[in-house]
């Protein structure tokens, strides 16, 4: 004979051991190595929750908790609303081999009436969750991790060949705030790679075109438009308050002064350069790994060259780095995987050869040792009669 | 012991002009036993200033770095970003 509710919840009872919402405040200011399993719905979840409770509804408890707690032995305390569909959950997870699993009697309802502590996670909008579904259900990122992409703020610096590809990716990925540092206007010449402009805003400042295609995108994101010259007087001023700077510049002046800055600062500053048909990039972040410095101690002296001719780039180079620059300064604000402090990435795109190059501090280092000789910052000469701060 | 050593140079981006013509991206070098990574730049003739980053197998290495017969050894110079080209 088919058995009642009533029934089934009895016999889950006897199985089951159901905790006081005392008895679990109690474990958790304990510091009890246990597991704290939410398996309401979302939408409840978000309103509300158990601080570093793990929300797993129980619509999908079978499919994805072994992927979640793998640890079978590790004591897990399931909760719902007001404890039905927790003990329901909990005898589920015994019969899958979890040997400590206990339900919170009274559930979140009786747990927020008492008046104990409970987070709320930012409250997305239906657009939002639309647009970020495939981010929510990536582990690494989540609702929690999106929250920090959207509180992020990250300066470009350029809106050029690379700056393009770098200040598109973070905008669609929901960034908050994209500082766009470029003194110039678009010009035909790069439409070939610089994918934020459009041949309609040729004379435009690309800071303009930049802030039209970026809020174009995600109108989540604020774009902060810095139509400047980047120099030692302004760069300091420039780059406060952002939390990554984000290097697309095309010159030795430039890339110098925002190293100096940053470690100065002690900003992460992902770098980026291309050549013809090769392309590197980096993550250097002060204290973790070596600065530009460390690696080449300073620029090459000016009036060396005696030509000067554009070099030329394939203009899908920067596309290229210009995306690995914008997947480590999210994997920054992410705080997931292994950013690439101390690694080079060098793509030569004719071979199609990728190398990793491992990196370390200069302990003699011009500017980020523990007795540097580089204290100001330095406004280095132009090269080639090219001016200092035009973007890739 | 052998009086000379042979090891392979492989440069990039604007240092391939200082590969021999006919060499590709990659020259093979005879050089005097005992011989450091710097003496593998100046035979190729490559400005102090610009020969970067030198990378044995995939680290990071010092110019006084000893040389021994049959390394791969690469040389990355500073880039300095996009459109116009390096002195030199």
């Amino acid at each position: 004979m088919a058995k009642t509710y009533k029934a089934m919840m009895d016999e889950a009872r006897q199985t089951i051991p159901e905790l006081t919402i005392d008895e679990v405040k109690e474990r958790l200011e304990r510091g009890e190595t246990c597991a704290v399993l939410d398996v309401r719905e979302r939408e409840e979840y978000r309103e509300g929750h158990l601080a570093g409770a793990i929300p797993l509804p129980r619509g999908f408890l079978e499919m994805r908790i072994e992927e979640t707690l793998p640890d079978k032995t590790q004591p897990v305390i399931a909760y719902c609303a007001g404890g039905v569909r927790s003990l329901i959950a909990a005898r589920t997870m015994k019969e899958l081999g979890y040997e400590n699993v206990s339900s919170m009697a009274g559930g979140y309802t009786a747990w927020k009436n008492a008046g104990y502590k409970w987070v709320a996670d930012r409250q997305f909008s239906q657009e939002q969750i639309t647009r970020y579904a495939r981010h929510f259900s990536l582990p690494d990122v989540g609702e929690q991790g999106q929250a920090k992409l959207l509180d992020a703020k990250v300066l470009c610096v350029g809106a050029g060949g690379l700056g393009s590809p770098v200040a598109y990716y973070l905008a669609a990925a929901g960034i908050g705030t994209i500082g766009i540092a470029d003194h110039d206007t678009v010009d035909m010449s790069n439409l070939q790679r610089q994918i934020l402009h459009t041949n309609d805003r040729v004379g435009m400042p690309k800071v303009e075109s930049a802030r039209m295609t970026l809020e174009a995108l995600n109108p989540d994101v604020t774009v902060v438009p810095l139509q400047e010259r980047l120099s030692s007087e302004n760069v300091m001023r420039l780059i406060t308050g952002y939390d990554v700077v984000v290097n697309g510049c095309d010159n030795f002046p430039t890339r110098y002064l925002i190293n100096d800055a940053c470690v100065m600062a002690r900003k992460i500053l992902v770098d980026g350069s291309i050549f013809q048909f090769e392309g590197q990039a980096t993550v250097f972040s002060p204290d973790e790994g070596p600065c530009y410095r460390c690696l080449f101690p300073e620029p090459p002296p000016p009036g060396m060259a005696p030509s000067c001719a554009e070099a030329g780039v394939l203009g899908v180079l920067p596309g290229l780095v210009g995306c690995v620059q914008a997947l480590e300064a999210i994997k920054v604000i992410l705080g997931a995987g292994t950013p690439l402090i101390g690694r080079m990435i060098h793509f030569d795109t004719l071979s199609t050869e990728i190398r990793v190059l491992k990196l370390r501090r200069d302990p003699n280092c011009l500017v980020c040792s523990e007795h540097p000789t580089i204290t100001e910052l330095i406004d280095y000469e132009e090269f080639c009669g090219l001016r200092t701060a035009s973007a890739a | 012991m052998a009086d000379t050593i042979r090891i392979s140079v492989t440069l990039f981006a604007t240092l391939k002009k200082y590969i021999p013509a006919g060499h590709g991206s990659s020259v093979s070098l005879r050089l005097p036993a005992g011989s450091v990574v710097q003496d593998a730049v100046e035979a190729l003739r490559i400005p102090h200033e610009q020969a970067g980053l030198l990378v044995m197998g995939d680290i990071y290495i010092e110019p006084h770095t000893p040389l021994a017969d049959g390394q791969e050894l690469s040389i990355f110079p500073p880039l300095a970003g996009g459109r116009h080209a390096v002195p030199g």
